[in-house]
Formats: C-alpha cells, sequence, structure tokens
C-alpha cells in the first residue's frame, strides 16, 4: 500500500505552497457524483476555488447505486488492457486513502465450463500484461476459500478485486474538499448557462436547499460538468450536443453475505457475471440495455428472476436467500452506439472516460464535460479533468489527489 | 397492481400522489413522481437497496427506509410519508442528518472480521439514523446509534474499551435511555441498539465492580 500521510488543513495546504496562481481562480463543478466529488477535492488541492453545485442529495444518480465492486481490472483486461491497468493502480490508491470505506478481501473469476477454462491462459495473461496479479487455482482450492461456491466450478483465477461502500467512499472526498473549502451545495440546480463571447461565464442556479426556494448566479473563470449519464442535458443548457450514452443495468441484493471475495464468471462478457458482497448482503450485476434519458429508471421486473438464475450458476445459494432489494443504475458512456436499440445493449461502447474541451471541439471556452468512467477510476477522471482545467486557464498545479488518507465520511456532515 | 395513494409531505402541507404501476418500493414511486408529474419534490437516497442509510422516513408514522418499502406490504392508502424526526430540516421529505453524525464517537470502528472469519466487511449499522428517530427520549442524549457504535467499539477493540465506557457514561450517555427498545425496532439493520446499550450498562457495571 503506498504511504499517505493526513490532509493538511486549508491553511496550513495554502501557506505551504509556492506563490500559487489558482488561488483567485473560481471553478464551478456540476454535478454531485463520484466524479464531481474527486474533482472538487482535487481541484481544492490544487489550490483553485471550488463551488459544487448539485440538483439533488450529494450521490443520487449514478454513482450511489454501483454494486460497489473495488475493479482490480481483470474483467477489463481482455478487451482494454490500458482500462485494466488503470483500475489496478487506481485500487490501489483508494485502498490507500479511503481504506475505511471498502472491504478488500480479493476477487475469484469463476469457470463454469469447458469454454471458461479454455480462456484461462489467455485470461490471465491478458491481467498480468495490465500488472495485475492473477493467479490461477483449482477448483478445490477456491472452494476451500468459498464454501457457497458452486461444486461444479471447473477452476478458478484468484485476483485482487474489493467492494466498496458507493456512498461513503464519494463522501470522503466531499469531506476533503470541504475541509479545504471548497463549496458542496447540494438541492442546488443548474437551470441555465450564461455565455458571453462564445465562453461560458456564469451558471443561473435554484436553490433548493431550505424553503422559500431562491435562485442566484454562479460567476465562473471555469465549469466543469460532472453529471454522468446527466451530461446531455447541462450540455443542452450551453447549446451543445455532449455524446452520452444512458446504458441501465439491474442489480438484485439477497439477504445472505455468500462469500467474503467478489465472485466473478470468468468469461469475455455478459449480463449477470459478477456477485459482490456488502456488509451482510450479496448482489449480483448486472444487466445492459440503452434508455433515451437516465431519468427514472426501474428494474424490468423479469431481470430479477434471470439474474438470481445467473448468480447461482456461481454460486447456488443466492437463489435459497430472500431478495431484499433490485434497482437500476444507469451506466454513463462516452459515445453512441449505432442505434438505440443495439442488441448489445451498448457494450460495444468503450466503458473509458475523457475530458471533452468544449473550446477545442465547439468554440465554447470555459467550459468542459467529464463523460464515460467507472467509479473505481474517478479520482483518474478528476484528475484528468482537472489537468484541462490548468491547461485551459493556462496555470500549472500538480495533482495531489493520491497523496493523502481522506477524512471520513462522517466528517462531511460533522 | 392495487393503486396506492400516498400522501407526502411537500412544502408547508402534503400532496396526494397516485402510484403509477411498475413501482415495487415507495422509492421507486417517488422516483416515477419526480421523473413526471413533480420534479421538484425533494427526498434523499443514493443506493437504492438498504446501504448507504439515506432514504429513511416515516411511513404511517413509523420509521422505514424507503427503498426497502415494498408497496405490496402498504394499506391501500393514503400511505402518509414525512421526514424523520430530530434531524435537520430542508424540505420535502428530504433531512440533514448531521444531527445523527454529530453524536457518534470519534474514530468509533467501520470494519469487522467478516462471517467467515477470513475476510473484512463493513460494521452493520448504516448510520440511518431511524433508531435517533424513533427514540423517545427528549433528553441531551447521544442516541442509540452512538451508543451501539460505542459498543461495537468496546466489544471489538479492546484498546478502545476505556473511551467506549467513557463515553456512555457521559452526560449524554446511557441513563438518558429509557428503555423502550423504540431503536430496536426500527432498526433496518438488527443492529439492536438496545441491546446494545443494556450491553454498556452491564460493562460500566462489571467495570465498576
Amino acid at each position: 500500500m503506498a504511504e499517505t500521510t493526513a490532509l493538511p488543513f486549508a491553511g496550513a495546504l495554502k501557506a505551504s505552497r509556492r506563490p500559487c496562481r489558482t488561488r483567485d481562480l473560481r471553478v464551478c463543478v456540476i454535478g454531485g457524483g463520484g466524479t464531481g466529488a474527486a474533482l472538487a477535492y482535487d481541484l481544492s488541492l490544487r489550490g483553485f476555488s471550488v463551488t459544487l453545485l448539485e440538483r439533488g442529495e450529494l450521490t443520487s444518480g449514478t454513482t450511489g447505486r454501483h454494486h460497489g465492486q473495488l475493479h482490480c481490472g481483470a474483467r477489463y483486461s481482455l478487451a482494454d488492457r490500458e482500462i485494466a491497468r488503470e483500475c489496478m493502480e487506481e485500487s490501489l490508491v483508494l485502498r490507500s486513502i479511503a481504506g475505511d470505506a471498502i472491504e478488500y478481501n480479493g476477487g475469484l473469476f469463476v469457470e463454469l465450463d469447458g469454454e471458461d477454462s479454455g480462456l484461462e491462459a489467455e485470461f490471465v495473461d491478458a491481467c498480468r500484461a495490465a500488472g495485475i496479479p492473477a493467479l490461477p487455482i483449482s477448483a478445490r482450492e477456491a472452494l476451500a476459500m468459498e464454501r457457497a461456491l458452486s461444486p461444479r466450478i471447473l477452476g478458478a483465477v484468484a485476483v485482487p478485486d474489493g467492494s466498496f461502500d458507493a456512498f461513503r467512499l464519494p463522501l470522503s472526498f466531499f469531506a476533503a474538499a470541504r475541509a479545504l473549502g471548497a463549496r458542496i451545495r447540494a438541492w442546488n440546480e443548474v437551470v441555465a448557462l450564461e455565455t458571453s463571447g462564445r465562453r461560458v461565464t456564469a451558471a443561473l442556479v435554484v436553490d433548493r436547499s431550505s424553503d422559500p426556494k431562491r435562485e442566484y448566479r454562479v460567476e465562473a473563470d471555469y465549469f466543469v460538468g460532472a453529471c454522468g449519464a446527466w451530461a446531455g442535458g447541462l450540455g443542452a443548457l450551453a447549446g451543445l450536443d455532449v455524446p452520452i450514452t444512458s446504458a441501465p443495468g439491474t442489480m438484485v441484493a439477497v439477504r445472505a453475505r455468500l462469500c467474503d471475495r467478489v465472485v466473478s464468471h470468468l468469461h469475455r462478457a455478459g449480463d449477470g457475471d459478477i456477485v459482490v458482497p456488502q456488509r451482510g448482503l450479496s448482489i449480483i450485476g448486472s444487466t445492459q440495455s440503452l434508455a433515451a434519458s437516465p431519468e427514472a429508471l426501474l428494474p424490468p421486473s423479469g431481470d430479477i428472476p434471470y439474474l438470481i438464475s445467473l448468480a447461482s450458476r456461481m454460486i447456488p445459494s443466492f437463489a435459497e436467500a430472500p431478495v431484499h432489494a433490485a434497482w437500476c443504475a444507469a451506466r454513463p458512456l462516452a459515445g453512441r452506439p449505432p442505434r438505440l436499440g443495439a442488441a448489445d445493449g451498448g457494450r460495444s461502447i468503450s466503458r473509458d472516460f475523457a475530458a471533452l474541451d468544449h473550446a477545442e471541439r465547439d468554440g465554447l471556452a470555459g467550459f468542459c464535460t467529464v463523460i464515460g468512467g467507472k467509479a473505481t477510476v474517478l479520482r483518474a477522471m478528476a484528475q484528468k479533468a482537472a489537468d484541462l482545467v490548468c491547461r485551459s486557464l493556462g496555470v500549472e498545479a500538480a495533482c495531489a489527489s493520491a497523496d493523502y488518507a481522506l477524512p471520513s465520511w462522517r466528517e462531511y456532515y460533522g | 397492481m392495487s393503486s396506492v395513494i400516498l400522501r407526502v409531505a411537500r412544502g408547508d402541507g402534503f400532496a396526494d400522489y397516485e402510484v403509477e404501476a411498475g413501482a415495487l418500493t415507495i422509492l421507486d414511486a417517488l422516483e416515477l413522481i419526480r421523473g413526471g408529474r413533480d420534479p421538484s419534490l425533494r427526498y434523499r437516497h443514493s443506493c437504492h437497496h438498504g446501504s448507504c442509510g439515506t432514504c429513511g422516513a416515516l411511513v404511517d408514522g413509523s420509521e422505514r427506509l424507503m427503498c426497502l418499502t415494498r408497496l405490496s406490504d402498504l394499506s391501500p392508502g393514503p400511505v402518509t410519508i414525512e421526514p424523520l424526526r430530530k434531524m435537520g430540516v430542508v424540505g420535502d421529505l428530504a433531512v440533514d442528518p448531521s444531527p445523527l453524525f454529530a453524536e457518534m464517537p470519534e474514530g468509533s470502528s467501520y470494519l469487522r472480521a467478516s462471517e467467515s472469519g477470513s475476510g473484512q466487511r463493513l460494521e452493520d449499522c448504516i448510520e440511518c439514523a431511524l433508531c435517533v428517530s424513533a427514540c423517545p427520549v427528549t433528553r441531551p442524549f447521544a442516541g442509540p446509534a452512538a451508543l451501539a457504535a460505542a459498543d461495537r467499539d468496546r466489544e471489538e477493540r479492546p484498546g478502545r474499551e476505556g473511551a467506549a465506557l467513557a463515553f456512555a457514561s457521559g452526560d449524554r450517555g446511557v441513563a438518558a435511555c429509557e428503555r423502550s427498545f423504540a431503536c430496536s425496532r426500527a432498526c433496518p439493520q438488527a443492529v439492536q441498539p438496545g441491546r446494545r446499550i443494556e450491553s454498556l450498562r452491564r460493562s460500566m457495571a462489571a467495570r465498576k465492580g
């Protein structure tokens, strides 16, 4: 685990810095999910004056509904080595800076049939090429590690996966950002973006954090959209077409902790191939489809028995445990599928992320949008976006978000 | 599906909403309402599976997590839904949970050994404040969530036993508890804060000898 130190208080941090040009620059982050949380923190560490606006409660979009797998990257190793490598690196960073929010017990990729076993060597090679220490083990060894596994598995590969609390992890970033002086404003919705001379200059905000609501303007030197699957709506406020695809997935939780490790199906890709333990629950994820809007997504009723049947191939007792909850989360995919009804549910769209520079792309300065990505790489997404903010504003300030242990999420409310 | 009417705290009063098809839980129903008829309705939510502890509310007067309360278990209604008690006010069903977090003992534990004994896992308490809302005590009181956390510390981390018992014996400690056990009935995670408070009392008595 990397060495980290306690986060310095805002005053000490600012005093310790070289004369820095970021201090008087205002950045407005729009979107209070995991990416916005990590970005508010990263920018605050770099010395910017940060305001984050979120229309509802923090983490109420896709972030909180994540099944909680801390990806070591093995799941992506066959399809995209760089994403796999990045997951491995970031999972270690998160463990070192937010260990209290993580159940770090490892993972097993299990082989259910001959085709899976035939993939094992390629999978292990791909993991290792991405820096992931994957270790093939026998079915007997796997069953000794996780007794609820199907006795019919043919073999397994052990990897350093984990699971995290999808609410507490981002809350720790918010707590850190606030400790450094960032203004974190939940229940504050951006309803318009003002532009002047092809530059975004202000956001018009409706504050519903108390009654009666009030409207105000936030002027800033730079605006970052971190709205995940909702990025299209924000872009539209500036007259932009942001290429984002909302790809909902269903998850089902049962009331039984059937494993300590994340249990995954060793295959290329498909539905219902990950069982994640979380406190006293086990969660099977996921399906993937495409939706025109990320709003008010509910799980199709057929998904529940479907996912339970897929989970029970890996862990038979999953089907016997009482269903606790079923829900849907909208993956924010960067790009567009060939058509909305694409049979693969958009799986052909990469899980990579990008910070879209609207100055370069659309001729509108002072604004970028973070699109794509996954929960495990939230800190890296923030780093990339903050690097773009620095370049756009012509300042140099290095990223330091991997260097300090984050405060407890309890401090966000404290 | 039988039609259920939700009577939801809204501004200074209540608004009635008929539940739309497709919703399994109260939270699902609110999502459809906010996604359609009433986009500015405020309620807290995050994980949708009883893990984050944000969506607590009073359902016909009883503390529940809305994401785990199935519509099929409710009376045809109207079913009244109100914000939790003893929390800060945002509006509609949304509260500010700061009063809960203000009481939590400093540095109390987050992770513990898992059921199998070979791994680790997060503590059961999801800090949802249902127990605090349900507690009838009106005197200054750390409350059931904070005292349950202290007892878990005492049990799990021997080095912290002294601090946990000092916390429990303090001005806001176990003495104010009226033993109603409303906390244990409200807890969605079977933490049984009432039993934890009794356990602290026994430990305090044993230490006194």
